[in-house]
């Protein structure tokens, strides 16, 4: 019987976690993985087997099974009524999860097996066993970690970013240039905006930290036509374009 | 009451020890009773977790352009598969310890992938399922067209449960994909124990036919991949498992196992054809051998009736669904066919084996060993055969999987051509079900008891041999290019997928309309698609090639038709192209430049023919990638 009320419970909580939009990622997934993963084919298989479980394989496999294959055919029920939605998999996932639990508290009532004492608690595993399994644990957690620092810090080329869109507001045309800096340190650009070949602003010198964007506005009559072009060029080598971008007002 | 035997008024009364109260003595030998069921698994987890930090060494050191990476990774994987296969071909460890090893090696070797790109999905095939879960998220409908691979999105149980991951955890599609393949893995590897345990009812065999379906040759990367026969082979797997369990034990009712397996079969059908197909064909072939191999047996009748449910359920969903299967999965077969028959009558065409499309040939190592690896499967299949025949016969299932094997010889032909070499890549994860059995119990039977074998010399070269094809399947499975992360290579799937890129997808996706057609190659194409939200203008789905635009020597009346008809939006130009022949032999897809391999790479002229021209915005330029708004032009023919 607890097992069944910890599975209701969880997913409780599962259901708070997801309603109030907890602010702590960690935890909400761990509230909420296990009612996708697990807690269903669980609960199904209690319902299915209130007498006597499988032995413990088949039990993990078929939970494992279970919840998968449930989840896959309650999001095409999803599909076909209300959508496929972060409610609606709450819905559904958690009414599949109660309403099993609760048929199998039944089944196990009808069985006269609810109010089974639960077995003793014994640890599988010896002291020794378990500090192996933590220094495995430890082991994959740092081998991760390496992994994903040797993922973010991959020697690279670093570059910048030129950008150029064209928007309509109020009779005026506008163009957003961008300068997106990731030269992975602040960079001393100029930049030089041309209409139809005439510089509208000559040799802006522009600092952009790392990471940072630097954006101009161009404003132009609705009747202007003709090509803007910007020019972004790097402080240290002014004499060649380092980026440019063209857009043709028609 | 009366005793009704005589008992001597002397006698004492007999004490029995009931134990309920164990003495310190009696609660340590349980407990090491206990403790020892686990054996040597924990040391097997530490072993592990050394693996996979070797692992991450590794890659981060391939990463920063070392040489040495390859080497370790081998030695590194060879010892652990070793180790495992030399404890589960050992007689005397529990069955506890022999399941946890098998999920074990498979979460380790799954940890091959996932320490190569740990924080984002990064193969090709990922991006194209990726694409599908960003649909339903926007959506919150299934079925949205996917330019990439039209037929993702009829076969959506995968993208399903990734998206309620990821509605639900809060996590991103990566991570959600990562953690369901993760959870599909352990599955796949407590199914194939279970099925084989099943059919053998040896822990032994179960164990080592599950460590021997690793060696076939995608389960390092594509069966980790996030796709969708990644989750449907142990969906599949685990449903001939729950088969066999009911035919043997009965102790599932009717309406318990009709449940199950309804639920199986049709997650199946709807997550991956050729696993539907496969599914079907394995139990069909198991009610024919039922039926003419165990006499006086009704099971090949509740197996008919299994396989025509299945057949049903299956045939129902690629008819009125996935109703694009056949000319997906048709020219690929059909070609592969023809193309064998024509290396056979003597033509010069086809693939060399060990050999990428920029004529890197692998190191002579590689292919000794990849082709020892075959080498030593097709000499054991005999063996593992003759004692299945022996022990086995009157197992319909064990019949049925050495039916499968015999397919295995006839599709290694298939690697000799260009397009069917993937039948016989992406049939291996079917047929490996029975090799891995078949094998599994030739070494098991020729290493127990009073085998003359099984010696420690024995069973050292056993677990050699069983190393070299372990090792054999990994090599001609992926290319050693694409084994661990690195320096960019040109359109090298995951080692082309770096910074500039993803920036230029990402920049797309935050500044332009959602779902705008574009044209990009064949790795911008994927960024483009699941990082940037656009639609890519395919050969698969709209029957032209963009990549005529590209390689055209000026913007002509023809090329503009092409965008005009396709009514595209957005070109990106990644001028690394030019820097180097495709590894893959293909800049954007297969179809390009009438299906010839490229021999020279195309000259940066070619790509510049976008500047300057009238009604063309060149609206981003980041270095290397550049991005144009041809929709002004496109307008109008």
């Amino acid at each position: 019987m607890l097992d069944l009320l910890f599975i209701c419970l969880y997913t409780l909580a599962g259901c708070a976690a997801v309603l109030t939009k907890l602010p702590v990622p960690a935890l909400r997934a761990a509230l909420t993985l296990p009612m996708v993963l697990f807690m269903p084919g669980y609960a199904l298989l209690t319902l299915m087997f209130p007498r006597r479980m499988p032995r413990a394989v088949e039990r993990v496999a078929m939970m494992l099974g279970l919840s998968l294959t449930v989840t896959a055919i309650s999001g095409l029920l999803l599909n076909w009524t209300i959508g496929v939605t972060e409610g609606a998999w709450l819905i559904i996932l958690s009414a599949i999860i109660w309403s099993a639990c609760m048929g199998a508290a039944i089944r196990r009532l009808l069985a006269n097996k609810l109010l089974t004492p639960p077995r003793r608690y014994r640890s599988p595993l010896s002291m020794r066993q378990y500090a192996l399994l933590g220094t495995a644990l430890f082991l994959a957690v740092g081998a991760i970690s390496l992994a994903r620092y040797g993922e973010a810090t991959q020697p690279n080329e670093p570059f910048t970013i030129l950008s150029a869109l064209r928007d309509e507001k109020n009779g005026a045309r506008q163009v957003r240039i961008a300068i997106t800096n990731e030269e992975a340190k602040a960079t001393d650009y100029y930049l030089e905006v041309l209409l139809n070949g005439k510089a509208v602003e000559q040799r802006i010198p522009v600092t952009v930290s790392a990471k940072a964007i630097y954006t101009y506005q161009l404003v132009v009559s609705e009747r202007t036509t003709g090509k803007v072009e910007a020019q972004l060029f790097k402080s240290e080598d002014s004499a060649n374009i380092y980026r440019s971008v063209t857009l043709w007002l028609p | 009451m009366t005793p009704s035997y005589p008992i001597s008024p002397d006698a004492q009364p007999r004490v029995v020890h009931t134990f309920d109260v164990p003495t310190v003595r009696q609660s340590v030998y349980r407990a090491r009773l206990r403790y020892a069921r686990w054996g040597l698994l924990p040391v097997f987890a530490v072993g592990s977790g050394l693996t996979m930090l070797t692992l991450a060494i590794v890659d981060t050191a391939s990463r920063y352009g070392a040489e040495w990476p390859p080497a370790l990774f081998w030695v590194t994987l060879s010892m652990f598969f070793a180790a495992a296969a030399g404890r589960l071909l050992s007689e005397r460890i529990t069955p506890a310890e022999r399941i946890g090893l098998v999920v074990l090696v498979g979460l380790t070797f799954y940890a091959v992938k996932v320490l190569a790109y740990p924080s984002q999905l990064a193969y090709f095939d990922e991006f194209l399922h990726w694409q599908t879960v960003n649909d339903i998220l926007q959506t919150k409908r299934l079925f949205s067209p996917n330019t990439l691979l039209p037929i993702s999105p009829l076969y959506p149980g995968l993208e399903l449960i990734a998206s309620a991951i990821t509605q639900l955890t809060g996590l991103n599609v990566s991570e959600s994909g990562i953690i369901l393949i993760g959870v599909a893995r352990v599955l796949l590897m407590l199914a194939l124990y279970l099925l084989f345990k099943e059919i053998s009812r040896s822990p032994r065999i179960a164990a080592l036919g599950a460590l021997l379906y690793t060696c076939h040759t995608n389960f390092l990367f594509f069966s980790s991949e996030f796709s969708y026969e990644s989750l449907a082979l142990p969906l599949a797997t685990f449903g001939l498992f729950v088969i066999a369990r009911r035919l043997r034990r009965r102790d599932f009712d009717v309406v318990r196992f009709a449940l199950l397996i309804l639920l199986l079969v049709y997650a199946v059908a709807v997550t991956h054809h050729l696993t539907g197909f496969a599914l079907a064909g394995i139990v069909i072939l198991w009610t024919v051998v039922s039926l003419f191999r165990i006499r006086g047996s009704r099971a090949w009748l509740d197996l008919a009736l299994i396989g025509a449910f299945t057949l049903l359920i299956i045939g129902s969903w690629t008819t009125y669904v996935g109703n694009t299967t056949s000319a997906y999965l048709g020219p690929v077969i059909q070609t592969g066919v023809v193309e064998l028959l024509r290396r056979i009558a003597g033509e010069n065409i086809g693939r060399e084996l060990f050999q990428s499309s920029t004529g890197v040939v692998s190191p002579s190592w590689e292919r000794i060993v990849g082709i020892s690896g075959v080498a030593f499967i097709l000499l054991m299949l005999p063996v593992g055969l003759f004692f299945v025949w022996r022990r086995y016969r009157r197992q319909a299932l064990a019949l049925t999987l050495g039916c499968l094997v015999l397919i295995y010889p006839a599709m290694q032909a298939f690697r000799l051509t260009s397009r069917g070499w993937e039948l016989a890549s992406r049939s291996a994860a079917f047929l490996f079900l029975g090799i891995a059995f078949v094998l599994a119990v030739g070494f098991v039977h020729l290493f127990s008891g009073r085998s003359r074998l099984n010696t420690r010399l024995g069973r050292t070269i056993a677990i050699g041999y069983m190393t070299v094809i372990f090792v054999g399947g990994a090599i001609s499975g992926w290319p050693s290019w694409g084994r661990l992360p690195g320096p960019y290579i040109v359109a090298g799937d995951p080692r082309a997928i770096e910074a500039q890129g993803i920036a230029a997808a990402e920049w797309v996706g935050a500044n332009l309309p959602p779902k705008s057609r574009i044209g990009a190659d064949r790795i911008n194409m994927l960024l483009m698609a699941a990082l940037g939200n656009q639609r890519p203008v395919t050969h698969l789905s709209d029957n032209v090639d963009i990549a005529d635009v590209y390689f055209a020597p000026e913007l002509g009346s023809e090329e503009l038709l092409l965008l005009y008809k396709m009514n595209v939006r957005l070109l990106v130009v990644d001028e690394r192209i030019t820097t180097g022949l495709p590894v893959l032999g293909a800049y954007f897809e297969s179809t390009e430049n009438g299906g010839r391999p490229h021999k020279t790479p195309p000259t940066l002229s070619l790509l510049e023919k976008f500047d300057g021209v009238q009604g063309i915005d060149r609206i981003y330029d980041g270095g290397v990638i550049k991005i144009y708004d041809v929709s002004q032009i496109a307008k109008a023919p």
